[in-house]
């Protein structure tokens, strides 16, 4: 946490929370346009299977819109809010493969004695996934280039053609950004990924099943 | 500008050179401050290094479509006016609680979706009534059509590279007007018709005339005669109103037409022949 006061929510994301709060349908296909790639995503690593995946997504989205009248953008960005309502869905999901529970994908959330460890892991790393969306085109490849293609700074001025230093430039802004990103979020929601019954959920419960 | 020697994002990226590295390995010792600054960016790298191989490509695959009326089932939309519409009668947008998406289930010619069990009678020629002489003898082939149409829309992936999320689509209010003979004519009929596909369609008729049992009214986009699809159906109130909204899976620019037409409760995808309302051509 980072102890910074909360940042605004965007225009965009205000124009959205408004809808959603209203009950515009539009609103609602906004929300999945927006977040649909992420939250299907986060789904399909959970759950490792996608026609179940493909159903919680129903669910998600249903209860997105369900509870959007409570939305408050002033206490949880939406992305994060829709992410913590996507992870209660799949540990739900996952704890209700009964009487053959897939034990990998058990284990894969629910690291050690919290079960909602795992699925936070990756549901950080699908955020940060969609907020590599909003950064400078520029910047996104640079950190494409480094950490998915796995070169070196060195290898990626080649391979572009851009000088080594313009390379340092984008891949510190691209990381300075993100990391804002991600703390604006958080600032708002007071904490990364609500867990069920946490600090967290408690201070938005209406996130939380 | 970082106040130490070395930055500390540079750090967490993992790129140093030696100098570098061990000024970094000392402040991190010596330097709370820079250790707690390292560590912020540490936590995205973290998950950049861990992130799924599809999160990175454009290759991953789209997320489903969205069942809109499940959603609206699980709770109304709300009362608001269509945009642009006339002053008069405003146009409800809450759902009429017989209107059924057409999404994966009658459309025409295109694959349907999971759950759809109707058998499909053969195909038939659709004559369009016209409007006006410009419309006269305008044939409709009822027959795997829609594909075309289909293809063209659907819901739309996110962009790979987005500034903000993207602000619904604008509407445009299209007037339907009734064909003789009319099984259900209607005193006003309009549709919102957003611009492209993911957003929704509105519906509001009024004034349409009871139809008889077993029968219920469905809403079309028409391109030409190799091309429809069904966007859902419903029926009018005990007033003679209809407001429906529903999900717009196909690109409405493809179109050339929006039609109502009164179909039997057989089960049957196939348009049937019996056109009440229609708009004028769409520019």
């Amino acid at each position: 946490m980072s102890g910074r006061p909360p940042a605004p929510a965007s225009a965009a994301e205000l124009r959205l929370a408004a809808g959603l709060r209203a009950g515009d349908p539009d609103a609602l296909a906004a929300l999945h346009a927006t977040y649909g790639r992420t939250v299907f995503g986060f789904l399909r690593g959970a759950l490792r299977d996608r026609g179940t995946a493909e159903d919680v997504f129903q669910v998600v989205f249903t209860e997105v819109w369900r509870r959007g009248a409570s939305y408050d953008p002033e206490r949880a960005g939406l992305l994060t809010w829709i992410m913590t309502i996507a992870r209660s869905r799949a540990i739900d999901e996952l704890r209700r493969r009964v009487p053959e529970p897939d034990e990998d994908a058990v284990a894969a959330l629910a690291a050690a004695s919290d079960p909602g460890a795992g699925a936070d892991a990756l549901a950080e790393r699908w955020r940060v996934a969609h907020l590599l969306t909003l950064l400078p085109p520029d910047e996104a490849e640079a950190l494409r280039l480094r950490f998915y293609a796995e070169l070196s700074q060195t290898e990626i001025a080649e391979r572009t053609g851009t000088p080594l230093g313009t390379v340092k430039t984008r891949m510190v802004r691209g990381l300075e950004r993100l990391r804002d990103l991600l703390e604006a979020e958080d600032a708002r929601t007071d904490g990364t990924i609500a867990r069920a019954g946490g600090a967290s959920a408690a201070s938005h419960p209406e996130v939380v099943a | 500008v970082s106040p130490w020697g070395v930055d500390p994002i540079a750090v967490a990226a993992g790129e140093l050179s030696a100098p570098e590295r061990a000024e970094a390995d000392r402040l991190l010792r010596e330097d709370p401050a820079f250790r707690v600054e390292v560590e912020r960016v540490a936590r995205v790298t973290g998950a950049l290094t861990a992130l799924p191989a599809e999160a990175w490509t454009a290759s991953a695959p789209p997320p489903p479509p969205l069942d809109l009326a499940k959603a609206l089932a699980a709770r109304p939309a709300a009362e608001e006016p269509v945009a642009a519409a006339p002053a008069s009668a405003p146009l409800g947008a809450s759902p009429e609680p017989e209107a059924v998406p057409a999404h994966g289930r009658r459309r025409r010619g295109a694959e349907r979706g999971r759950g759809a069990s109707r058998t499909r009678r053969a195909p038939r020629v659709l004559v369009l009534r016209p409007l006006s002489a410009a419309l006269a003898g305008l044939a409709l082939l009822a027959a795997g059509a829609g594909a075309a149409l289909v293809a063209a829309g659907g819901d739309a992936a996110p962009g790979t590279v987005a500034q903000e999320p993207p602000a619904p689509p604008p509407a445009r209010v299209v007037a339907l007007e009734p064909l003789a003979p009319v099984a259900a004519g209607s005193e006003r009929a309009r549709v919102a018709l957003p611009a492209r596909a993911g957003g929704t369609v509105r519906v509001a008729l009024d004034g349409i005339a009871p139809l008889p049992r077993g029968e219920h009214l469905e809403l079309w986009l028409l391109r030409d005669g190799e091309d429809m699809v069904s966007l859902g159906t419903f029926r009018a109130g005990a007033d003679g109103r209809v407001r429906a909204t529903l999900p717009l899976g196909v690109d409405p620019a493809r179109a050339r037409f929006v039609d109502v037409s009164v179909e039997r409760d057989d089960g049957d995808p196939t348009h049937s022949r019996r056109s009440v309302l229609r708009s004028a051509a769409l520019s």
